[in-house]
């Protein structure tokens, strides 16, 4: 048994089985605590990491994930140790193993945060290291601290009240990590309504739905944004591409695509973890400056920064942090 | 009358893996690498043989074999049902029902090829929880559901 909740934590996944350990498995508890943190730190600068330091090591690209970690570590007094472009490092060059280059920066610094085209990844890094490891991405499978994000915003726009909500998630939802991770997250919370709006071919698994509705989720699904009413969130994704064939893709946009006067009269907050597609827009762009409940520029990105550094508080300094 | 059943004569040292769900024996025999290319050993396989309790079912005689832990493992996420004999001087010495694990390492393979455990090269030994559905990985969460456990079995 660990004697403090948070010291030296692995944020690995989002789940709802305990039974996983504390690097997957966060409760309620554990995510009210971190945004009460998140936002007390809010727009603050100290030195409460100053000497720790954080290696950054992205195998995929990343702005906003990786530029948020930076600005919340040294937000804090803390260092950044940014790897680069892992595909140019020597270690890459040389041939080293995976498992040797994280062996090696686990020397270097207190904190490792990594993304990796991979699903699993991070889970082995965990398993090797006695550093906390932060999951910033991997493969199709979760990306929790865009989760953590996600829920402080919806925490905050509720007043704390996070309960009764509706949410739409809406695109990718097959494999789109960031709806996987938050689809899971909801489950912690009382009398959430979810429904799911995608196409066939993108749909998420019956074992994860089944999962979340034993878990207390109430699932809905709707073949396009025009069937939903009474929704207080909707959740928009990229879909992509790639996953298509190019008249496929183009039949099938129109119908996840977000517009103002459909915005306007459903009157709901709209959240995206970014970025928007810039060819096949799935929000329309005039949203963002003509509706102010469009808040994923304005809230729910900026929202990054408060709630990584009261992560990377947590698993380095333990419960203590910022009291 | 002559008798109408098929004996099968009694091997002296080995094992007896019976209960198996009829069907099955031919893949267990190859999942284990009992193929007697050498033709030394006895090698006894009885499928849909009539059972009491099951109506068909298969079984293996084997001779001069004694299974693993890791195969036991092995035959007990393909039969969950299976009986193994130990066999010494003709007479069963130990008779066990093998139980499920909670975890099995390092005997399948995760079926997701973007799972981190199939990253060639690297020092990563394969682990799942087994499940009421299947195996499901304990890297990428992949579950591998029971029809499709020999296809992992095999790649392990």
């Amino acid at each position: 048994m660990f004697q403090d909740k948070w010291k030296g934590r692995d944020v690995l996944s989002i789940t709802t089985d305990p039974s996983l350990g504390r690097g997957d498995y966060f409760s309620r508890e554990d995510f009210e605590k971190l945004f009460a943190l998140a936002s007390r730190l809010n727009g603050t600068t100290s030195e409460l990491l100053k000497g720790k330091k954080m290696v950054s090591l992205f195998y995929e690209n990343s702005s906003r994930t990786r530029l948020s970690f930076d600005s919340a570590m040294k937000s804090l007094g803390g260092e950044v140790i940014d790897y680069g472009d892992v595909s140019r490092s020597s270690m890459n060059k040389k041939d080293e193993s995976f498992t040797d280059s994280l062996l090696t920066l686990e020397g270097y610094c207190d904190v490792i945060v990594m993304r990796h085209p991979l699903n699993g990844a991070p889970r082995w890094a965990a398993e090797i290291l006695d550093i906390p490891v932060i999951n910033a991405g991997d493969g199709s499978r979760q990306h929790p601290t865009q989760t953590m994000i996600d829920l402080f915003t919806i925490y905050e726009l509720t007043k704390g009240k996070i309960d009764g909500s509706s949410i739409a998630l809406v695109g990718d939802s097959k494999y789109g990590r960031t709806v996987k991770s938050l689809f899971r997250s909801l489950s912690l919370f009382d009398n959430i309504k979810v429904t799911l709006v995608s196409p066939p071919q993108l749909s998420m698994s019956q074992e994860e739905i089944s999962e979340a509705k034993v878990a207390g989720l109430q699932v809905e699904t709707a073949g396009s944004l025009k069937e939903l009413t009474s929704i207080d969130f909707i959740y928009m994704t990229r879909m992509q591409k790639e996953r298509f064939e190019e008249v496929e893709f183009k039949k099938l946009i129109g119908s996840y695509r977000l517009d103002s006067a459909l915005a306007k009269q459903l009157g709901t907050y709209i959240m995206h973890p970014l970025p928007i597609d810039k060819t096949n827009p799935e929000i329309e762009p005039e949203l963002t400056f003509s509706y102010d409940k469009a808040i994923y520029h304005s809230v729910q990105e900026k929202n990054g920064v408060p709630v990584r550094m009261a992560l990377l508080g947590l698993v380095l300094e333990g419960e203590k942090f910022g009291k | 009358m002559a008798s109408k059943t098929l004996k099968i004569q009694k091997i002296k040292n080995g094992t007896v893996i019976d209960h198996l769900p009829s069907g099955t024996a031919f893949g267990i025999c190859r999942l284990l690498g009992i193929d007697n290319r050498s033709g030394e050993n006895t090698v006894a396989l009885l499928s849909s043989v009539c059972s009491k309790a099951n109506g068909k079912k298969d079984v293996i005689k084997v001779e001069n074999v004694k299974l693993s832990e890791k195969d036991v493992e092995r035959v007990c996420l393909l039969a969950p049902k299976a009986t193994i004999n130990i066999v010494n001087d003709f007479k069963v010495v130990k008779k066990f029902k093998p139980t499920l694990p909670k975890q099995v390492v390092g005997i399948a393979k995760c079926l997701d090829p973007r799972c981190i455990s199939n990253l060639p090269l690297e020092p990563i030994v394969p682990k799942f929880s087994v499940t009421k559905d299947g195996l499901k990985c304990q890297y990428c969460d992949n579950l591998i559901k029971t029809c499709n456990i020999v296809k992992a079995l095999k790649c392990g």
